[in-house]
């Protein structure tokens, strides 16, 4: 036995390249691929939704066989070449998520706080790629018996021998904010330096909880959490100043996490800025100076997307919007205003401002929680919110017209909510099942 | 190595040798780009990217590094009593470097017990009459066990290093996991049994030999797709296992022997058949799988000539004709309708690729000093997947083509027997599955028989008489001719050069080729 001990040491190579993740620089790596893979689907929605359009004239072939069907929502008979949302990916980056978790104890060479820091960006990642499946496959959860409804899978545990079935809306935004909570007491780190900004920091696991709460049209618990991502986090991009940068830069000074790209280069490439969108901005609005580019009277691009260094999971102004929508159906008007009013500040030059700050002090509840909402599609506009919008509220009928042919999303329509990836299904039926 | 050999009390034959082998492998490679290279002053000009992405596209300089240790261990022993019994026992590790797998899949084992029995030593033949017309006669048995473990898989998760960049500017080391790990990886297994006669009689005039086998794989490596949710598309496992069994014969006959002459015919024949026993195939796989049929297995879509337009009738599984939009429920965009599990049940079994019976025949005939060698080779009753000769759907003018194109139904050539040129206008949903999906080539047409015999060797030689070569200090030195190739009997192979070569129509047929030779010994 001796001589197979001494061969055990000759035969000991590592590979070149290769790695069994051990340390903490080797568990961060891992966890940043997933970072640098995350899907951009927040993007690839916001074709579905009214801010894009396409235009016969000039949208190519290539972009038309891409994002056509998705446009449209077509989703009986896609066209093959119809770009397709993630599934696995997500799932990978939970996959990850849970080998860090599960091998928090046995990572080596990692300083407390780096650890605690690492696993709580690992409970966060796990969270979001939850909480986006649920809101990118399940109905809305404000329309439906959330504890009643089929979601998605849940995966807590780093095992590829599990058949999963989904769970219901409720089991997954309970775990969601589960893995919130337990990544809010672990991460440590208040800000990234600029360049790292992508990593998720405390004040996100607020952000998080503050947009889920949203979600579930729980305005307490939107309004309490946006107060404290605003008072971890109160800088807003002030667009009346000249050297002001897109607020969805990640060297903006709003940005609190800088993970998704949304709008890619080919997504802000293939759309077309809408008429409907255009319409809601008001005189004087620094706004659509900054995110459009109009070419032509009937032709405005999107400049709010493509660059690489436009990311943005998490800003400020969101959770300014969130406030002032939640506090508005709290019946807690003044409140909502101030929140409203402090965003329009650094839209509007202070003339305009004046203008339209008197206007809005004289709406009602219910005109206010309307304008919350259309000041949310101008101030989010292509940053993969106005989808999720539309299906958490009033879930509109949608038309959208191309070559004379006139396309309808019904009010309420089953096509607000995306049917499970084909090739999901294909590898595991049981998806379409809920786990009781 | 060590060898031991030795027989004690003029009955018992001992012989034991045991070995080790121990290699280490190192590769490395390196490249180097630099442009505007100077000679004289031995420097380049730096080269600036317009932006970082196009400078990672052309790097200037790689590096690959590989190492690689192997270690063996074996040892065979045989003991043999008076002659006539003989137990023999053989095994052997073989050891690699295998990465993030536990250490005992490290060695690879193969065990075997053999016996062995010369019946012609046995007293009461050796005794009795039949010692004069029978030379030899032994009964061998063997069984030996032999695992193999895939060295692609771990049961950890491995990544790979590479320097990605997240947010502009800030470049940082990834780790990428993309391969599933696999907690339940284990040795794929082996079995063989071997049971084999030899056979001399007749002064050596006739020498035979048999070997039966049966060999069965169980926990063979094989991929199994995984539900998405896990994070991985497909995983490696110990899933599929196969049978081999077969039968070896080779006949050596002396048939003339006089005081000039001798002719000798050595013929051999094998046999052999495998059956996949079980395999994973993918939920989406719209191939049939192969679990009940060989390894080399062709499916193919049953065709029953052409409809009044042209276009290939199929024959389905109750016997019906109907176009491919019928069989495959076509919608307008060319896709099947049906399920991948029915899209499969369409497809019939054709036949293997591998022969059922392959061997050789040689014949030798000596003359004085003279001999010609005569040396056929044969492979019998395989199938072959051939190319289509054009395709109906995407056929380009400007590419040769074989005759059948003129063999094609048209309006004019009603008799046609091959499919028609089909246009995007007419029948869109079919010319978009002739087009765009692998459908025409899975006809049954481009499924042919395969069999044929080659005459591998002819050869004359010569040996120059010795009392004309001691003049000159030569020992021995003969002269030879030999055609290699000459000709090949086969089923039909038209299209094609060769039937060896069948299925690619760019192949070259085998060289016929002739040797002349001059062989000289001092």
């Amino acid at each position: 036995m001796a001589v197979f001990t001494s061969c055990d040491k000759f035969l000991d190579i590592r590979p070149t390249g290769k790695v069994i993740a051990e340390t903490g620089d080797e568990y961060r790596a891992l966890l940043t691929s997933e970072y640098k893979n995350f899907p951009e689907d927040r993007g690839l929605a916001s074709f579905r939704s009214d801010e894009i359009t396409f235009d016969a004239s000039t949208t190519s072939s290539e972009d038309y066989d891409s994002f056509f069907d998705i446009w449209t929502w077509n989703d009986q008979s896609p066209q093959a070449t119809t770009a397709s949302l993630g599934w696995r990916r997500y799932y990978h980056a939970i996959y990850i998520a849970n080998t860090i978790i599960a091998n928090r104890n046995n990572i080596t060479e990692i300083s407390t706080a780096d650890r605690n820091q690492l696993v709580g960006e690992a409970y966060m990642m796990r969270a979001y790629c939850h909480f986006l499946l649920a809101n990118l496959y399940a109905k809305p959860y404000t329309t439906v018996q959330p504890d009643t409804t089929r979601a998605v899978p849940l995966m807590l545990t780093a095992d590829v021998n599990l058949v999963p079935q989904s769970q219901s809306l409720a089991a997954v935004y309970a775990q969601v904010e589960n893995d919130v909570d337990s990544a809010a007491l672990l991460m440590n780190k208040t800000t990234w330096d600029k360049g790292f900004n992508y990593r998720f920091n405390t004040t996100s696991a607020y952000a998080l909880k503050s947009r889920l709460a949203l979600y579930k049209g729980d305005w307490a618990a939107a309004l309490a959490a946006a107060k404290q991502v605003i008072a971890a986090h109160p800088a807003l991009e002030d667009l009346t100043s000249s050297s002001a940068v897109l607020p969805n830069s990640y060297k903006s000074a709003e940005n609190i996490v800088a993970l998704e790209q949304v709008m890619t280069p080919t997504y802000a490439r293939a759309g077309r800025v809408s008429d409907e969108l255009l319409a809601l901005y008001k005189s004087g609005d620094r706004r659509k100076a900054h995110y459009f580019n109009e070419i032509s009277s009937t032709t405005t691009l999107i400049s709010k997307g493509g660059g690489g260094d436009l990311r943005c999971s998490f800003r400020s102004a969101e959770f300014y919007l969130i406030a002032a929508e939640s506090a508005a159906e709290l019946g807690n008007v003044a409140e909502a205003l101030t929140y409203l009013k402090a965003l329009m500040a650094k839209r509007y030059s202070t003339a305009f401002y004046n203008f339209h700050a008197a206007n809005v002090d004289t709406l009602s509840q219910a005109e206010l929680i309307s304008y919350i909402y259309d000041e949310r599609a101008r101030e989010l506009a292509f940053e993969g919110h106005r989808w999720f919008d539309l299906r958490r509220t009033a879930r509109p009928q949608l038309q959208k017209t191309y070559d004379s042919n006139t396309y309808t999303l019904q009010q309420n329509d089953s096509r607000y909510t995306l049917r499970f990836p084909l090739e999901a299904v294909e590898a595991n039926p049981g998806i379409e099942k809920m786990e009781r | 190595m060590a060898e031991y050999a030795h027989r004690f009390n003029k009955v018992h034959d001992l012989e034991v040798m045991a070995g080790t082998e121990v290699r280490r492998l190192k590769s490395s490679s390196l490249y180097s780009a630099a442009y505007g290279y100077d000679a004289r002053t031995l420097t380049t000009q730096p080269v600036l990217f317009p932006t970082e992405d196009l400078g990672r596209q052309y790097p200037l300089h790689r590096e690959t590094f590989q190492e690689n240790a192997y270690v063996s261990w074996f040892a065979t022993g045989s003991y043999t009593l008076m002659a006539r019994y003989t137990l023999g026992a053989s095994v052997r590790w073989d050891g690699s470097d295998v990465f993030g797998v536990a250490k005992k899949y490290r060695f690879l084992p193969l065990y075997s017990v053999s016996g062995l029995w010369r019946v012609s030593n046995e007293p009461f033949l050796r005794n009795s009459s039949a010692a004069k017309w029978m030379d030899n006669l032994a009964l061998r048995l063997s069984y030996g066990l032999q695992g193999n473990i895939d060295k692609n898989t771990s049961p950890y998760l491995i990544g790979t290093f590479n320097r990605t960049t997240v947010l502009p500017g800030n470049v940082e080391t990834v780790i990428t996991a993309e391969t599933a790990p696999n907690p339940n990886l284990r040795w794929e297994k082996t079995s063989n049994v071997n049971l084999g006669l030899d056979l001399s009689l007749l002064d050596n005039a006739i020498n035979v030999s048999a070997d039966y086998y049966y060999r069965k794989s169980t926990d063979l490596i094989g991929t199994r797709m995984l539900p998405l949710e896990t994070g991985f598309s497909s995983t490696i496992i110990n899933w599929a296992s196969m049978q081999n069994e077969g039968l070896e014969v080779a006949l050596t006959t002396r048939n003339i022997r006089t005081k000039h002459f001798t002719w000798h015919t050595n013929l051999n024949l094998g046999f052999n058949s495998n059956r996949v026993l079980r395999e994973t195939v993918a939920e989406n796989s719209t191939y049939p799988g192969r679990e009940g049929y060989p390894v080399g297995a062709i499916f193919a879509y049953r065709t029953a000539g052409l409809d009044s337009d042209g276009y290939p009738l199929f024959l389905t599984n109750d016997g019906q004709k109907v176009t491919a939009q019928q069989l495959l429920k076509l919608n307008s965009h060319g896709a099947s309708t049906l399920t991948a599990e029915q899209q499969r049940a369409q497809y019939q079994y054709m036949g293997t690729i591998d022969p059922k019976v392959s061997g050789g025949f040689i014949n030798t005939f000596d003359y004085k000093d003279w001999q010609l060698g005569v040396n056929f080779i044969f492979n019998l009753g395989m199938k072959v997947r051939v190319q289509p000769s054009y395709s109906p759907a995407n056929y380009d003018r400007g590419l040769n083509t074989n005759r059948d194109i003129l063999q094609r139904w048209t309006t004019s050539n009603t008799s046609g027997t091959f499919a028609t040129l089909m246009t995007s206008g007419t029948r869109a949903p079919e010319y978009i599955r002739y087009s765009e999906f692998n459908l025409y080539s899975m006809l049954d047409t481009w499924v042919r028989n395969n069999s044929y015999c080659r005459l591998q060797s002819l050869r004359l030689a010569y040996k120059l008489p010795k009392t004309w070569l001691s003049k000159v200090g030569i020992r021995t030195a003969s002269l030879s001719a030999e055609a290699r190739n000459l000709f090949v009997v086969a089923s039909n192979y038209d299209n094609y050069l060769d039937p060896e070569t069948m299925g690619n129509p760019f192949a070259q047929p085998l060289a016929k080729s002739f040797v002349f030779g001059l062989n000289v010994q001092f």
